[in-house]
């Protein structure tokens, strides 16, 4: 099995391919049938990098994570790992290579169990490591690389850490099965600023030592310029705007991600006048209309709003290496 | 008219402590002054646990148990001067809240009823702090909404009906009703996508030019008190570590933990590596001697982890709570 995975491995110059992937939920009695992830593609690059997926909630970039995780099965399209789709890897074989972090971290971890005994089975089941010896060697070394004591924490509950210990121990139990892959779904907004940049730099670090690419989803667009390669920004289940993430977030395309850049609060009290001063026109729009929109789903809001964009769908279109979806940039 | 009369509410010396059991107990907030003016937004920063939401749940005077508060609080009504921390809840209900005072709690966009439609709530406090009959309240308050730049049917909704941006400013638009000298927010929008807090800030802010009242803004996001208020006070483990007005704040933080609140944040266009703070803060029940903020501060001195510094001036309005500032 390994030997055909390594096989894969030269074969493939993506590390993660999302192929025109759909995912719908149904609600309601009869079923009123949306699309949270609607006809997405994103390559990862097979190399150490940090991918952000960026959106409101709403945006569908908590679906697309569980897509790729294999929580849920797209209705169409497929997601390709190494070249091949995640459903025909064996499942153990996966999960030891695309690892998850997930937004709560007292959510994460049982409260009756001791966080280190969960460590120690995934060193033992998922990184199939069996000497027990070598399971606690190992254990304490990825602790101390992510900056916990492995004597301090043995004895604890995880009630007794604080979130952004917590939060670090989530990093080390990804890590230990050494993935090629984190998919780390807004690991830090929950944590109190001064922590949060730690959690941050961590990632930078295991991305520089280890070579571990990170899909970094979030809706903080100040991070994601400052750790992340390449960004996609995600609007109602469809990918609007992808692309260098200091390209995107510093010359926005796309009247969505203008928008959002427009509005984002800074600590700079020098750039207070210009955000006070320039106004965002809010109307009463409605969620689901949005989302059920036959054309361009942000043509609601859009101040350059044009006839085309209500009925027909803009397709990729590649302005400088960014590719958006907006019929401003058609090619005359 | 004096300073004094600019000044809408003063609070000295506040304690405010959760009782756990009888021998035990949180010191949310410990010994904090502070003063609210006349026209001016003021914004309450600090990490969660510091005391920001219970401090002004206090300052609002709704205190019930297991929290505690002792202090003197004086709130200026066109010259009376009354003790919220004294007076019976009852005459802060007809009297003070609302009118006078008002809070708008955190997650507002929750707080409606859910059950009465959105005119009913805006009549029944008419009716009740004006004494007025049904038909014309509910008038006044259609005339209010457009004038909030709503549509007035808008009235006839419930509250499920509306999406959760509109119904935060629906409470924003009951907690100023009445036009109170001073409004409290509690994490106004925290829980909003960017560009719904952009217009809701917008929103409070314009509403604030318009009445000219105290507005009060309590969040931990930096961001938002860099590019809405004009004075800020950081708390940390219960304390009150530094006061300054926004802009000199954020230029030159004095304190080394606003300055660590402050340097960890990244901007965009900006990728010079970042540092946080290591450790939690302490634990309320038992707070550690001398300086809360020694065990995680980079500069502390022997005299901070045995005494505690005093919150003194530092320059004109600019004061700090650091032994790094202080003459010995």
């Amino acid at each position: 099995m390994l030997a055909l995975f390594k096989k894969v491995k030269t074969m493939s110059d993506s590390i993660l391919k999302v192929e025109n992937v759909t995912k719908i939920f149904r609600y309601g009695f009869l079923g009123f049938k949306f699309k949270a992830v609607d006809d997405v593609s994103i390559t990862i690059e097979n190399k150490p990098l940090i991918f952000t997926i960026a959106g409101e909630s709403g945006s569908g970039k908590t679906t697309l994570a569980k897509l790729i995780l294999r929580i849920y099965r797209p209705e169409q399209g497929r997601i390709l790992f190494m070249g091949r789709n995640i459903y025909e890897i064996d499942e153990d074989l996966f999960h030891k290579n695309v690892q998850p972090i997930m937004q709560d971290p007292y959510a994460s971890f049982n409260p009756m169990q001791k966080p280190i005994r969960y460590l120690k089975e995934t060193a033992r089941n998922i990184a199939g490591i069996k000497d027990e010896k070598e399971v606690e060697e190992y254990v304490a070394k990825t602790l101390t690389y992510v900056g916990l004591n492995a004597s301090e924490i043995i004895d604890k509950y995880p009630h007794e850490f604080s979130g952004g210990e917590l939060q670090r121990l989530a990093v080390a139990r990804a890590l230990l099965p050494r993935p090629k892959i984190i998919i780390a779904d807004e690991p830090v907004s929950m944590l109190d600023a001064s922590l949060r940049i730690n959690v941050i730099n961590l990632f930078k670090k295991i991305k520089d030592d280890l070579g571990i690419a990170f899909i970094y989803i979030t809706h903080d667009l100040a991070t994601a310029y400052y750790m992340s390669d390449k960004i996609a920004i995600m609007f109602r289940g469809t990918v609007i705007e992808s692309g260098e993430s200091k390209r995107v977030l510093s010359k926005p395309l796309h009247p969505y991600t203008q928008a959002l850049l427009e509005s984002l609060p800074e600590p700079d009290s020098r750039k207070r006048k210009q955000w006070i001063e320039k106004r965002i026109r809010f109307s009463a729009y409605i969620e689901e209309e949005e989302f059920i929109a036959k054309g361009c789903k942000y043509v609601f809001r859009c101040p350059y709003a044009m006839d085309k964009c209500k009925t027909v769908v803009p397709p990729y279109i590649r302005v400088n290496d960014t590719e958006v979806r907006c019929w401003l940039y058609e090619a005359k | 008219m004096s300073v004094e009369d600019n000044v809408v509410l003063k609070a000295s010396n506040v304690y405010g402590e959760y009782i756990i059991s009888p021998s035990t107990s949180i010191k949310a907030v410990n010994n904090v002054s502070i003063e609210l003016r006349k026209n001016e937004i003021i914004g309450i920063a600090g990490e969660s646990g510091c005391g920001k939401s219970t401090l002004i749940k206090i300052l609002y005077g709704y205190i019930s148990y297991p929290l505690t508060a002792k202090g003197k609080i004086l709130l200026n009504n066109k010259g009376n001067n009354i003790d919220v921390l004294s007076v019976s809840e009852d005459y802060k209900r007809e009297n003070i809240w609302w009118r006078i005072v008002s809070y708008i709690p955190q997650n507002s966009m929750n707080v409606l009823n859910p059950f009465m439609r959105i005119g009913d709530h805006f009549s029944e406090l008419l009716r009740k702090h004006l004494k007025i009959e049904k038909d014309e309240a509910y008038k006044m308050a259609e005339e209010y909404i457009v004038n909030m730049g709503m549509r007035k049917d808008i009235l006839k909704a419930f509250p499920h009906q509306l999406s959760g941006g509109m119904r935060q400013r629906i409470v924003v638009a009951l907690a100023l009703l009445l036009k109170p000298h001073i409004v409290f927010a509690d994490e106004p929008t925290t829980a909003v996508d960017v560009v719904l807090q952009k217009v809701l800030l917008q929103f409070l802010i314009d509403k604030q030019r318009e009445l000219r009242n105290a507005l009060t803004i309590v969040t931990h996001d930096m961001g938002v008190h860099a590019m809405v208020t004009q004075r800020i006070v950081v708390m940390y483990a219960g304390r009150v570590v530094e006061e300054a007005p926004t802009e000199p704040l954020f230029e030159d933080p004095k304190h080394p933990y606003t300055q660590a609140l402050i340097s960890s944040l990244p901007r965009l266009g900006d990728e010079s590596p970042r540092k946080g703070l290591w450790g939690t803060p302490p634990d309320l029940r038992n707070p550690p001697p001398g300086c809360e903020f020694h065990p995680r501060c980079p500069y502390a001195m022997d005299i901070c982890r045995r005494e505690e510094p005093v919150f003194t001036k530092y320059e004109n309005e600019w004061k700090v709570r650091c032994w790094l500032y202080l003459k010995r």
